[in-house]
């Protein structure tokens, strides 16, 4: 399995851009996290989906009472206006540190193992200072399944 | 001068031929001002200082061994891995959000439960558990309530220092003081559990006054409250079952321990090894290694190995007669007289233990008024000195932020959840606070214990 065949394209997050930009372009390339650079074009860590979504919505007592909480729940009556402030949000305050990256060269099984080891759902690609793109979970499901194919 | 008793120094070959006063002094003294500067972590100086005071000589390994304290280890490792493996459960959080729905979820009533759990858990589990176990609680139910958490947390922060003040296990003061005596738990609960509930009613009609009153909530929003499902963090009812016994056992054990000739260390470790018995024995060794590793982890290691070094510092101190220097320095300014000591020792240990660790002001105090033991007739007559050292070192810690690990702990998840607690505001409240607890403490010493 050539790593190529799963790679996804995408531009970086950068110092100054807000959550809705940074949103868009995940969703309309299918990935859930972006590589971020500062203002100097520094690589400085990541900001994903799930991380602006925790830190930007879920307050940590939530989650750990997320079994017990009702079906009323007082924030929920003004959701649309917090998520228009989300989106409105600048990036740098979701910034995650660095995330181990891969270069294109390296096996699906190793970039796998990576993956597991760090319980994460996507990888950055880099070949030395050149961004290559993500790789996903799904991304790797998806080549397995033309693989199948491929056979029959 | 009240000679306490002549002390025979041991023969030590410390290091270039120097006093072995003067060096054990000088690492005792420069290893609380680290720890008190807090720049580094207290576990790695406490370790550092009692490695130092063996490879300085004062202390031989052996010698070091004898002053570690096994009851008091034991102690906290066993109810640590129980408390570990019982919050998984989630039965702290059904009860307190059970509480919180019996009052009808009304803002006052909610405080005041949540406060008078806070205390009972305080008693029986320790206070950075169960401050980790309530604040989470407090905040949603603030939050759906639209109220501001502060007078909420800082009523828990005082809660558990006084619940934990009321039994040999509720704080790590009275784990120390409970194993040098040696105390039962039931010296505890008949000696300083009585005073509690006076001081925390008072404490709570001092919140009531400053915030309780100007409570309120609306209906909508207590009704959030009610929808929550309390059931619903009950993850695993045969571990709820099996921690319960296990639990209710030890405390047994505890309350029993003199007739069955237990010391609470041996009841806490076996309590901890069958619980992770009845939560392992139908595994896989794979499975098994997994769960008995993830409890293990959840032990503060932190405070036991600062209670390793600082066993073997205040050992060295001891070892070469400073300690007794200092009870004879304590007993001059007192007079010698019981009422004097047992009130001063009171007041200083409240005073000291707002402002720095009382951990390592018990270590050093219990040798202290072991040694004023002749002047006094016997070692049998201390107790006042014990229960005054107790009450101080653990209401003590209520007179500023800072003043006890759970205080800190409330302020860092409140600040991480946007409700910052400010050490000034907090200390112009609960300072005051602090002073009246132990006023009430110096009137049930001096009429319980004194007259």
């Amino acid at each position: 399995m050539k790593l190529k065949k799963i790679l996804i394209p995408t531009v970086f997050a950068r110092e100054g851009m807000k959550v809705r930009e940074v949103f868009t372009i995940c969703v309309e390339a299918g990935v859930p996290a972006l590589p971020y650079l500062n203002s100097k074009g520094e690589r400085r860590g990541f900001i994903s989906l799930s991380g602006v979504m925790q830190h930007g919505c879920l307050p940590n007592y939530m989650v750990e009472l997320a079994m017990v909480l009702g079906d009323q729940l007082s924030c929920v009556k003004d959701a649309k206006t917090k998520v228009r402030e989300l989106m409105e949000s600048p990036i740098e305050s979701y910034v995650d540190k660095p995330l181990h990256s891969i270069t294109s060269k390296t096996p699906i099984i190793k970039a796998m193992a990576i993956l597991e080891k760090f319980h994460s759902s996507f990888l950055f690609v880099f070949d030395g200072e050149e961004y290559r793109g993500v790789i996903t979970a799904q991304g790797i499901a998806q080549r397995m399944l033309e693989i199948d194919t491929e056979k029959k | 001068m009240i000679p306490v008793t002549e002390h025979t120094a041991p023969v030590m070959n410390v290091i270039f031929g120097w006093d072995p006063v003067w060096v054990a002094g000088t690492l005792f003294v420069l290893t609380y001002a680290v720890i008190m500067t807090e720049r580094v972590n207290r576990a790695i100086v406490a370790l550092l200082g009692g490695m130092l005071m063996i490879m300085s000589g004062v202390l031989n390994q052996e010698a070091a061994l004898r002053g570690e304290d096994f009851n008091t280890l034991g102690l906290l490792t066993g109810m640590m891995v129980i408390v570990a493996i019982t919050k998984r459960s989630g039965v702290f959080q059904f009860v307190a959000i059970w509480s919180a729905k019996k009052v009808g979820a009304q803002p006052w009533g909610i405080l005041l439960m949540l406060s008078l759990v806070t205390a009972i858990f305080s008693a029986l589990l320790d206070n950075v558990t169960t401050v980790l176990l309530i604040v989470p609680v407090t905040l949603l139910i603030t939050q759906e309530l639209k109220v501001t958490p502060f007078p909420f947390l800082f009523t828990e922060i005082l809660s558990s220092n006084i619940g934990g003040a009321a039994t040999l296990i509720g704080d790590p003061p009275n784990i120390m003081i409970g194993s040098a005596v040696p105390f039962s738990f039931n010296d505890f609960l008949f000696n300083l559990a009585p005073i509690i509930p006076v001081i925390l009613l008072m404490t709570l009609a001092v919140v009531w006054v400053i915030w309780g009153r100007k409570m309120h909530a609306s209906d909508e929003a207590r009704q959030n409250i009610m929808s929550f499902n309390e059931r619903n963090s009950i993850t695993d009812v045969r571990l709820l079952k099996q921690s319960l016994f296990v639990l209710t056992a030890v405390i047994s054990g505890f309350i029993f321990a003199h007739q069955l000739h237990l010391e609470p260390a041996t009841i806490a470790l076996f309590g901890a090894a069958l619980l992770l018995l009845l939560t392992n024995i139908k595994r896989s060794s794979e499975s098994q290694a997994k769960d008995v590793h993830a409890s293990f982890a959840e032990v503060e290691w932190i405070t036991i190995f600062f209670f390793v070094g600082l066993f073997i510092l205040v050992h060295g101190v001891e070892q070469v007669g400073l300690l007794e220097r200092l009870a004879n320095a304590v007993l001059d300014f007192t007079g010698g007289d019981l009422t004097n000591t047992a009130l001063m020792i009171l007041w200083i240990s409240a005073i000291f233990s707002a402002l720095v660790d009382n951990i390592p002001f018990v270590a050093t105090m219990i040798p202290v008024i072991k040694s004023m033991a002749p002047v006094f007739g016997g070692a049998e007559n201390l107790a006042p000195l014990w229960w005054s050292l107790a009450l101080g070192a653990c209401l003590g810690g209520n007179g500023s932020l800072i003043g006890a690990s759970a205080n800190l702990i409330v302020a860092g998840y409140a600040e991480q959840a946007g409700h910052p607690i400010r050490f000034v505001p907090f200390m112009l409240l609960a300072f005051p606070m602090m002073l009246m607890s132990i006023v009430i403490a110096t009137i049930y010493i001096y009429f319980r214990f004194l007259v």
